[in-house]
């Protein structure tokens, strides 16, 4: 059975899409309940693999594996260890919200589930993997839909001063997207073609030893390549305008898991590229530093609400490559937990911009006034997500933060300090926007609003319950990530003990 | 040598084939049939029973299309050397004629509207296939011309079939005058090869393996041998519309009835490969280094112009004109690196392009067929007029921007790993920034089909002969994506075959 339990993960939003694609066009409530029915499924089996996993830590018992192509002896090989098991668990929650936000869409709404399912399948996927090629086949594979969803059903930005199209957002994130995989895919091929193990797997090209000379010549090719889909300064512009320009489930799938299929890249390919990682993660801590800065002021200069959350993302990631650069457990760690918290909250932060998009048809804080008196709930889960992303302690967002910073303060002080202050302006402008579109004087316009609905409360709540928990009960989590997390460093670390 | 009638037996396809073509144009010459279905249904008939035959066809109870045994593909040679009857030529003659059934399929509703003369129509369709068919099994140069002429005259009244005077003629007539004239030049290098190997004594000095008999002898290679295979590669590079001999291409497309040009496309470029593999794998053998340097650079020039032209297009026919040049590059890539892995890859992304190309031109038919129109932008909220066709292309579309879950990915993959593994990273990374340029002028096809509004609501109907097509073929382009090792047992044996000497 367990060995199962992950193909069964992708097959289940297979068969949820296979039905979908045979049931016809204008049966919405038919397709709207299949789908919600097959991403509750997804949620229980995401749930249950990372609650065995919590249980045991043992990283070989979902072990799956069968030849793929034999010419090339690609594997499909699944596994999870504390890391991926969080992942596919952020993965479970933000599908099964995603989907219950998504039934109020109503234009192509086949279509629609179609291609989410797809991205989730896509996602996923690159959890589980244990092959660099299926790795990099389902991280090419959740790229592949986000234009549509952009494109079709996604929203233009139209300010006095500024105006982006969403066909300007779709494609500036497609080809960017694929222009840095181009990077990935010279990394995937000379490092097999050096390594000369004749497999993709990981764990033979961590025994493969690579020469140092080439890990630090190819480790920037995996650095950038998948930093960009981490939104690493300077190229995270993409993020943004593809943010705003999507429609709200597939932003709460693009901010809170596709980001962290970047982090997750630079992660892995840190196992198999110890001596280049060593060598180059002073850039990525650099860098890393100046996405949460940059990223901070960047989000107090926005006028409107879904650009703020945006650059919070761009921000938030920073301290996830923050912590990653620290090479340290204690970093690593907490960079791991921050992806987590930093998923669910920013699927809070988007869901709930979409109920208040849906409802006042605007975005621009300047005009968006005391919010609270007509909308209660929704106000009071937004102040919740809010308060996580300026890491108040007794919410997920402290605990991470707080190991991420303890650990850059043991290789670089200088730049924790830099981070603490991206900590403080994120204080500024959350609170500032919580205060202006919330707290204000009631506007006429606002004042008749309904409140959240059961479909959008649901997901809404779920989200909060975790970020609750986990600011709770973090040990929970951090024993599920610890045990994994020192694997890594301590096979890290041997490569230089043994010369 | 063997006698002549027992060799006989292994010609049967080829028989069939060129049997098939003269019945279909008597029955069109001599008969008044006024039913659309008859004559291609009866080709088809003709088409699968060979390919069925191609299928199980063993000689000594060995399966040809499926061994990888090195001793059993020696003896292969029928007719004193002149064909050879290996998994490599079983396999492109199968391909070939499923092409052909696909693009006769294709054609019914194309040709009731737009041509008229059908029997010559599906008639030269059968005789060209028998041409491709003898290119694949060519051991030898003249032989490989002979299945090249009947191959190119085929294609030159095809071509001309149309019944848009104003269109048709113009690009006949270029194409008779550039494909005659590079008859001419491949002659003329043959002519030259033969000059050299007579020369230097050696035995048989049309065959391809005394090619690389003579090719082995030389460090550097004589002037007049290397101006023979210019001229060699020029006709060859002009049959799969490789760069700087592609500029026919669009504008024969453009002035060929549709499914004529999709079978340009896919089957007359498949044939021109398998020739070149056959060829190159024998001239590779010698020097090297010197060749895979203008390969490369032939690659890079294909690709880049491909992709680069390919962008300013407004007509549909002339993007997936220079769509097919840019591809034509990847696979050059592929020959640049000659190895057993990149023949491999060279033969599935072949596979997955004709299919892909099969999917994109049998939308486009039917989009033309109700519509007329032949702009990129008159696709324009095709997803609303009919979801069906603007879906399929999508997925063509993606599949050749080597995108996952289609075979377009893979076969990349495959070929560019290839391509790695013998030091031709930097040739990888120009075929890479490409395959970037691609997807943008592809995702510009496709927002033009979801995002915007249709010029005018009339909906387009799909028939079920084009749904088959599209769907049979669709399966190939996702099912190779998803699993593609099920016919990696056929193209492995062939492309070891190429190089069995």
């Amino acid at each position: 059975m367990d060995s199962w339990i992950l193909p069964l993960i992708l097959i289940v939003p297979v068969i949820t899409l296979l039905a979908i694609l045979f049931i016809p066009k204008n049966n919405d409530e038919t397709i709207k309940n299949i789908t919600i029915f097959g991403s509750a499924i997804s949620g229980i089996l995401s749930l249950y693999v990372f609650m065995a996993f919590a249980q045991t830590r043992d990283p070989n018992q979902f072990d799956f594996s069968m030849v793929w192509l034999r010419n090339l002896s690609i594997r499909l090989d699944f596994g999870v260890d504390g890391i991926s098991a969080l992942m596919v668990l952020l993965v479970g929650i933000v599908y099964l919200t995603g989907t219950l936000i998504s039934c109020k869409i109503t234009e192509r709404i086949k279509e629609f589930f179609i291609l989410y399912i797809l991205l989730i399948i896509g996602v996923y996927g690159v959890f589980i993997s244990q092959d660099l090629f299926f790795f990099f086949f389902f991280y090419e594979l959740a790229v592949v839909p986000m234009y549509l969803l952009i494109a079709v059903w996604g929203h233009s930005s139209e300010f006095e001063t500024f105006n982006r199209t969403k066909e300007y957002g779709a494609l500036k994130l497609m080809l960017v997207l694929v222009a840095s995989s181009v990077l990935i895919w010279i990394g995937i091929l000379s490092t097999f073609v050096v390594a000369n193990q004749n497999s993709f797997l990981f764990k033979d090209l961590i025994d493969a030893n690579i020469g140092n000379d080439f890990q630090i010549f190819i480790f920037p090719f995996f650095l950038i390549g998948f930093g960009v889909l981490a939104g690493l300064w300077p190229f995270h512009t993409w993020s943004p305008d593809g943010h705003v320009a999507a429609p709200t489930s597939v932003s709460m799938v693009h901010a809170g898991i596709l980001m962290k299929l970047g982090a997750y890249g630079i992660l892995r390919s840190i196992e198999f590229l110890p001596a280049g990682a060593q060598e180059w993660m002073w850039l990525l801590l650099i860098l890393g530093t100046i996405n949460v800065v940059y990223g901070a002021l960047s989000a107090m200069a926005q006028k409107d609400l879904k650009y703020v959350i945006g650059y919070s993302s761009v921000s938030h990631m920073g301290y996830v490559l923050m912590g990653l650069a620290t090479l340290n457990v204690i970093g690593v760690a907490g960079s791991v937990l921050q992806m987590f918290s930093h998923g669910i909250m920013t699927a809070l932060f988007f869901a709930l911009v979409g109920v208040i998009y849906e409802r006042t048809h605007s975005r621009d804080i300047e005009t968006l006034d005391g919010l609270i008196k007509p909308m209660g709930i929704a106000g009071t889960l937004f102040v919740i997500a809010g308060l996580t992303s300026l890491g108040l302690p007794g919410l997920s967002g402290f605990v991470a933060e707080l190991f991420i910073f303890i650990g850059v303060f043991q290789t670089n002080p200088l730049m924790a300090i830099l981070g603490v202050i991206g900590a403080a302006i994120t204080a500024v402008y959350i609170l500032r926007l919580i205060a202006r579109i919330f707290f204000g004087t009631v506007s006429e316009k606002w004042a008749n609003l309904p409140d959240i609905s059961k479909f959008e409360l649901i997901p809404s709540v779920i989200l909060a319950f975790f970020i609750v928990f986990m600011g709770v009960l973090p040990i929970y989590f951090i024993d599920a990530v610890n045990e994994s997390v020192k694997e890594l460093i301590n096979a890290y670390l041997s490569n230089f003990v043994a010369g | 040598m063997e006698n002549i009638t027992n060799n006989l037996t292994y010609l049967i396809p080829e028989i069939i084939i060129i049997a098939l073509g003269f019945i279909i144009i008597g029955i069109g010459i001599f008969t008044r049939i006024r039913n659309k279905f008859i004559l291609p249904f009866a080709s088809i008939t003709g088409l699968i029973f060979t390919a069925i035959y191609i299928t199980f066809l063993d000689i000594g109870n060995i399966h040809i299309l499926s061994t990888t045994d090195h001793n059993q593909m020696k003896d292969l040679l029928i007719y004193g050397g002149l064909l050879k009857l290996d998994s490599f030529s079983l396999l492109f003659k199968f391909i070939f004629i499923i092409l052909g059934i696909f693009v006769i399929l294709m054609s019914i509703d194309y040709v009731d509207k737009h041509v008229n003369h059908e029997g010559e129509f599906y008639g030269l369709i059968i005789l060209s296939i028998a041409g491709m068919m003898i290119m694949s099994a060519a051991n030898e140069l003249l032989t490989a011309y002979i299945g090249l002429e009947l191959l190119s005259f085929s294609l030159y009244i095809l071509v001309s079939l149309g019944n848009d005077p104003e269109k048709t003629n113009e690009s006949s007539i270029k194409y008779i005058l550039l494909g005659g004239f590079t008859s001419a030049l491949v002659l003329y290098g043959i002519s030259q090869i033969y000059t050299e190997l007579v020369k230097n004594d050696i035995v048989n000095p049309t065959f391809f393996s005394s090619i690389g008999i003579y090719a082995t002898q030389y460090e550097a290679f004589p002037p007049l041998f290397v101006f023979g295979l210019f001229l060699l590669i020029t006709g060859l590079g002009f049959k799969i519309a490789a760069a700087p001999f592609h500029t026919w291409a669009p504008d024969i497309y453009e002035g060929a009835p549709l499914p004529i040009a999709g079978y340009l496309a896919t089957a007359s470029k498949l044939a021109g490969i398998a020739l070149i593999l056959r060829i190159f794998s024998e001239i590779f053998e010698g020097s090297h280094s010197s060749l895979v340097i203008i390969v490369a650079i032939l690659a890079i020039l294909t690709m880049s112009i491909g992709n680069i032209t390919a962008i300013a297009q407004t007509k549909y026919r002339r993007l997936i004109a220079y769509s097919g040049i840019s591809h034509m590059g990847y696979i050059l890539v592929g020959l640049a690196t000659n190895t057993v892995d990149s023949y491999t890859a060279i033969i599935l992304h072949s596979i997955g392009y004709a299919f892909s190309g099969l999917v994109i031109f049998g939308v486009l038919i039917c989009f033309y067929n109700q519509t007329n129109k032949e702009n990129i932008n008159d696709l324009s909220g095709l997803y609303k007029t009919n979801s069906f066709l603007a879906v399929s292309i999508t997925i063509a579309l993606l599949s050749t921007a080597g995108l996952p879950f289609f075979v377009g990915f893979i076969s990349k993959f495959y070929l560019f790993l290839a391509a790695v593994e013998q030091d031709l990273l930097w040739l990888v990374i120009i075929a890479l920034i490409n395959s970037l340029i691609s997807l943008y002028y592809y995702l510009m096809v496709i927002k033009e089909m979801y995002v915007n509004e249709p010029d005018d609501v009339l909906a387009i109907s799909t028939n079920n002969i084009e749904k088959l097509v599209l769907i049979t073929s669709l399966i190939g382009v996702i099912g190779l994506g998803i699993y593609p090792d099920i016919i990696m047992d056929a193209i492995n044996s062939a492309s070891i075959s190429v190089f069995i000497r």
